[in-house]
């Protein structure tokens, strides 16, 4: 495990400079910001506001701010660009050169990459989930921090497989990924929409919040929850994750990447 | 026994084709290779560290292919770049021992590992600063170290004296020599400047349109197509040299206290001592005539031009 320490120590040390903090401050600040502007900003209709149900209303609002906007974010700012920050720093060679170099250099980000946008996803859940103000805040803390950890560990995946792909175009593929197929696919009443991430999440969301029978028949969601208790949901996250990470590496070792001061013959 | 054997490899990038049927015997000692801008040296050595895939032919490095055993291979080579590219972030040391610790040594052996090589690297506490901070004479002593911390049997260089002022140019081909000589590590050294070459060298390998034009001892190479021996004398050079007619070798005197002998220095050399015997004259200094190596180099590209065309 020495080179996956000595990775993860390298991506640690660039991780914990001021520009990258403020990043992960930002990231963090995100949800905690947008619930707090809903909590001291309420709604100009009051009758509407008498009709909410505010448990279900806070759960899907810190969900979809938590585990699909801050921690897909997180790691796309992270794992996104694993390939190309080594080609334009020039340090690919020296990574690229020890036996298992790449392995590592892959593991070691996808760690990184995983802490990084969990970490700032959990800090900015624990407060933004206090602006609720709901009896049910923990279950929804429990809930959200756990489909945090699972979206981390998915999305960086998925992201670390893109920016292998299109290293010279990683963040502008990893955007449009995200936004057509956890988006638009996985809402998509069909088989296609088993291999997105966020159906899984979805549907543990829907599980593990209980966000109450009005959820469960939202017309929309009707079709595109997944079926089966929450370990199947998670074994398929594990699987997803593992064949993205797979893939990643044999793209990776099997790609010739070239920086532009080594292109030459 | 070769160390590197490739036979008939090719290497296409689309249509340009970068290695053209090469076939190449390199042995233990320092290696120079040698060739103009786009000659495929580059890509010749990310081919031995398996960076890049040949489309066809086959090879060995240390022992192993170079299409299925890509890792061992790279756990046995040293590889220094000739690219201004470091480990952001990190201080000397610190790159230096994640070096080694990717090629799998542990942790506290490995900083211990990275001191040993950086004081032999001749670097002082600048070790601890943050390589961005490095000039380029320090960057160039960090690539090297972090090319030799796992104890190479293979080191590949790559331009290792480019931007080096004299002293520490001098110091690194001197390291270069330390390895190679006392410790018995097979050097490639990838360079364009010729002097390093025939200062360490005992082979010289150039290459030219993806192919290798001359693979030959760098003795074999450097002797003279018209050999002569420029003999300095103590006394007069004109009445030695007529002893030297005498005894049937070709002389032209040079000045009053050197004269050039035309053969082979084995042939002429017993002849002319014999003739500064019964001479009795002091002989200060004999010096073999040698082709330049920028001859040899121009010729050897030259010839390359000629088969194309």
């Amino acid at each position: 495990m020495t080179p996956l320490q000595a990775m993860i120590r390298f991506e640690l040390s660039r991780v914990l400079t001021a520009g990258r903090i403020v990043w992960w401050l930002i990231l963090a600040s995100f949800p905690i910001l947008i619930t707090g502007l809903i909590r001291f900003f309420p709604m100009s209709d009051p009758a509407a506001a008498r009709n909410l149900d505010t448990h279900v209303f806070w759960s899907w609002t810190i969900y979809l701010l938590v585990p699909c906007i801050t921690c897909a974010l997180g790691v796309l700012l992270s794992a996104g660009p694993a390939i190309s920050t080594e080609l334009e720093q020039r340090s690919w060679v020296y990574l690229a050169t020890r036996p298992n170099g790449i392995f590592w250099m892959l593991l070691g980000k996808y760690v990184v990459a995983f802490c990084w946008a969990t970490t700032a996803a959990v800090a900015g859940l624990s407060v933004a989930v206090l602006f609720s103000m709901q009896e049910t805040l923990f279950r929804i803390w429990m809930a959200c921090a756990g489909l945090s950890v699972l979206a981390a560990m998915s999305y960086a995946a998925v992201f670390l497989l893109i920016g292998t792909i299109f290293p010279q175009r990683s963040m502008l593929f990893c955007v449009v990924w995200a936004g057509f197929a956890e988006g638009i696919i996985s809402l998509i009443p069909a088989v296609i929409n088993r291999i997105t991430v966020q159906y899984r999440l979805r549907t543990l969301f829907v599980q593990w919040a209980r966000p109450g029978g009005s959820i469960d028949t939202l017309p929309i969601l009707g079709e595109s929850l997944a079926e089966g208790p929450w370990y199947i949901q998670i074994l398929w996250l594990l699987s997803l994750t593992a064949v993205f990470l797979a893939t990643a590496q044999v793209v990776a070792h099997r790609r010739e990447f070239t920086s532009a001061a080594e292109s030459d013959v | 026994m070769a160390l590197i054997e490739l036979d008939d490899v090719t290497k296409d990038y689309g249509s340009f084709r970068a290695i053209d049927g090469l076939s190449l015997r390199i042995g233990g000692g320092i290696t120079g290779l040698l060739g103009p801008n786009g000659a495929g040296k580059s890509t010749l050595i990310k081919l031995i560290l398996g960076l890049v895939r040949c489309s066809s032919g086959r090879g060995k490095v240390l022992g192993c292919d170079i299409f299925t055993e890509s890792q061992r291979i790279r756990a046995r080579i040293g590889y220094m770049p000739e690219d201004d590219c470091y480990l952001h972030g990190l201080s000397g040391v610190e790159s230096v021992q994640m070096a080694a610790q990717l090629s799998r040594i542990p942790a506290t052996e490995a900083l211990r590992r990275a001191h040993e090589i950086l004081d032999f690297c001749g670097m002082g506490q600048e070790r601890y600063r943050t390589v961005e901070t490095f000039s380029t004479g320090m960057r160039q002593k960090l690539r090297f170290a972090m090319a030799i911390v796992h104890d190479p049997e293979l080191l590949i260089l790559d331009e290792p004296t480019s931007g080096l002022d004299p002293e520490e140019r001098e110091a690194m081909l001197n390291r270069i020599q330390v390895l190679a000589r006392r410790m018995g590590r097979a050097v490639i050294v990838c360079t364009h400047i010729l002097p390093d070459v025939q200062l360490i060298c005992d082979r010289v390998v150039i290459m030219a349109a993806g192919r290798v034009t001359l693979n030959e001892d760098l003795d074999v190479v450097l002797r003279s197509n018209d050999p002569s021996v420029t003999v300095d004398l103590q006394d007069d050079a004109s009445s030695f040299a007529s002893a030297l007619r005498n005894a049937g070798l070709r002389v032209d005197v040079l000045n009053e206290r050197s004269l050039r002998v035309f053969g082979h220095g084995d042939q002429t050399l017993p002849a002319v001592w014999q003739a500064a015997h019964q001479h009795e004259t002091a002989i200060r200094r004999l010096i073999p005539s040698r082709t330049s190596l920028e001859d040899v180099f121009l010729a050897a590209i030259q010839d390359s031009d000629r088969a194309d065309s």
